[in-house]
């Protein structure tokens, strides 16, 4: 019997490797194709000028390392995005990018934060509901809201104007569920002592309560962030005179005759990566972790 | 004199008068830019669905109730529109999203969370795509289509003549192709999280009793994340028919592309070359779709959380 058991045991352990290494082939496989759009850019963006591209284009070798490759264009690009809408350059884009983002991705995380806290740590029947409409809103789907969005962001005069940063301010914010879980997950109990100790509701939110939850929720700051770097429709909609890199990269995208260097281009596409990709190597244990919900439940 | 128990009674309401000015301190502004930016938004936008305008005395223009819009929106659903096709390609999103990401993901997520080798290599590889910009991955797969690209160079070698494919009315299948390669990542970070927060005890009972590795996914763990499954399937629907993925930067909406939400963004905004502002018919075309999907979605819901409950 033992033996039996014992066979059991080894073909199944047998039969479970075997699917963990094609599981490792396929993972391996979908890394490398996810990698060589990047490597396809790197190689465009090394290709000494236009001229080259050109010739290689010809050639059916855009996707070939250059006879002799250059890191210049990751240089030039800073006045060669210039081009795209003809204003504003790289540096000038890469501002827009960190002002903007960095702005509206506090707003957003941090009134998120703060309403969810008051939800989680505050309950009464008032909390309760807007707990409730915040389940409404994130289940049932309301469209359409974009034209009168657009007509109200006219009338307020926030169309291409910095103010509209503001906006950003909201009651469930875009990670509103995972603050909430992440409030839930730090006991009341913390407060009521603080509370004893004289305390009043400022110093148990700032002092006692947030540092407890911010190694957690920092981590949805960097994805707001992430988010918000990336955002090139709103820009395309709402921040034409404050463009970002995200909206430059797709202005490019877009240009049916662009005369420009090419592969100083895509050298700017790839710098513009450099922000968020660093931003979420250091924050890259975190984010994976941490972030999780189980359910809108309570 | 006071007594003790006046004295407590009036602790406490302070107390609790100090509670809610400081509730409301937290909650004023975030519940008046909901006020203005989601509730006014959204009740002016309803009104706008009936609405049109038209030239008044003098250069002002004024408006007038009218049901034009859904009539507009009708005819474009059944003469096989705009609208018809951009449900089409809608629904072939969600589906997609659906029966082969969601999937895969839970799979991914699980080979992470059983810590295969390299794992936090593919892990990271399979999340890039979600804080690379969207508009940078476009571009470098288009690139991969364009004239001398390596899409060229293989039809090249294989004497086959090139088209871009991006610009024939099949490109609604390189746009699939393109949200099921780079779409893996969001969903697998958070099934491995809520993967991570099953009691380990469980895992090994079900070792002891012979589980193997598909029968632990399957029995154990799946059921074991089913809120976060059905949390993601419910919020999935709904983020599928409000985003415009892709669109706008590989084609614009040209060659049978549209989505609704994409040609929403259009309407409304008027930022998409090929389509003319129009937020009365943007609106009315939202009212619709949310008159559509608003039994979908409490229909979904109840039978996932009913699902929940067994």
């Amino acid at each position: 019997m033992k033996k039996i058991v014992k066979y059991d045991k080894e073909r199944s352990s047998v039969s479970q490797k075997a699917v963990f290494i094609v599981a490792f082939v396929l993972f391996a496989l979908y890394s490398a194709l996810v990698l060589y759009f990047f490597v396809y850019g790197l190689l465009i963006a090394i290709k000494p000028n236009q001229d080259a591209f050109l010739d290689d284009q010809m050639t059916y070798r855009l996707f070939s390392f250059p006879s002799n490759p250059t890191l210049k264009n990751f240089i030039s690009t800073f006045t060669e995005w210039k081009a795209i809408d003809g204003e504003n350059g790289f540096i000038a884009m890469l501002w827009n990018s960190i002002w903007r983002t960095t702005i509206s991705a506090f707003l957003n995380w941090f009134s998120t934060a703060i309403v969810c806290y008051v939800l989680v740590h505050y309950k009464s029947k008032f909390t309760h509901f807007l707990y409730t409409v915040g389940i409404l809103i994130a289940m049932l789907p309301v469209y359409g809201s974009q034209g009168a969005q657009y007509r109200l962001f006219s009338r307020l005069h926030l169309i291409d104007n910095p103010a509209i940063s503001l906006v950003s301010i909201t009651l469930y914010g875009t990670y509103f569920f995972y603050m909430y879980a992440f409030w839930k997950g730090i006991s009341h109990s913390y407060a009521e002592a603080a509370s004893i100790d004289g305390a009043n509701h400022y110093q148990i939110l700032f002092k006692v309560m947030l540092p407890q939850v911010l190694p957690s929720i920092i981590s949805l700051f960097v994805m707001q962030f992430i988010t918000a770097w990336n955002d090139y429709e709103s820009t395309a909609a709402y921040m034409k005179k404050y463009p970002n890199l995200a909206y430059g990269t797709y202005a490019f995208s877009v240009m049916s005759a662009y005369a420009g260097n090419i592969p100083a281009y895509f050298a700017g596409v790839l710098l513009a990566l450099v922000p968020v990709l660093a931003l979420f190597v250091a924050f890259q244990n975190t984010i994976m972790e941490k972030v999780y919900f189980g359910g809108l439940k309570e | 004199m006071e007594t003790t128990s006046g004295v407590k009674l009036k602790t406490k309401n302070v107390a609790k008068r100090q509670e809610r000015l400081f509730v409301f301190s937290l909650l004023g502004i975030p519940i008046l830019f909901f006020l203005v930016f989601w509730l006014y938004v959204n009740l002016d936008s309803l009104a706008l669905a009936f609405q049109r305008e038209k030239i008044a005395a003098g250069d002002g223009k004024q408006l007038y109730f009218t049901f034009a819009n859904f009539e507009k929106v009708f005819t474009q659903f059944v003469k096989n529109g705009e609208l018809l096709i951009a449900l089409k390609n809608t629904l072939l999103f969600y589906s997609v999203a659906l029966f082969i990401v969601l999937p895969i993901s839970i799979l991914m997520a699980y080979f992470v969370y059983k810590k295969i080798a390299g794992y936090r290599f593919f892990r990271t590889i399979a999340y890039l795509p979600n804080i690379i910009c969207s508009s940078a991955l476009v571009v470098l797969f288009k690139y991969t289509f364009m004239v001398g690209g390596p899409y060229q160079a293989i039809l090249h070698s294989l004497g086959k003549a090139y088209k871009n494919p991006l610009m024939t009315d099949g490109a609604i299948k390189y746009l699939l192709i393109y949200s099921v390669i780079f779409g893996f990542g969001g969903n697998m970070v958070v099934f491995g999280g809520a993967m991570n927060s099953i009691s380990q005890d469980v895992l090994e009972a079900g070792k002891i009793d012979g589980c193997n590795w598909f029968q632990e996914l399957i029995r154990l763990i799946i059921p074991m994340i089913w809120p976060t499954i059905s949390t993601i399937l419910v919020l999935s629907f709904a983020s599928i028919l409000s985003s415009t993925g892709p669109i706008l930067a590989m084609t614009g909406g040209d060659y049978n592309t549209a989505t609704l939400s994409f040609l929403l963004y259009g309407y409304a905004t008027g930022a998409v070359k090929s389509i003319s502002q129009d937020i009365y018919y943007a609106s009315a075309i939202g009212l619709t779709m949310t008159a559509i999907t608003f039994p979908i979605v409490l229909v979904l819901r109840k039978v996932l959380y009913r699902e929940d409950k067994e």
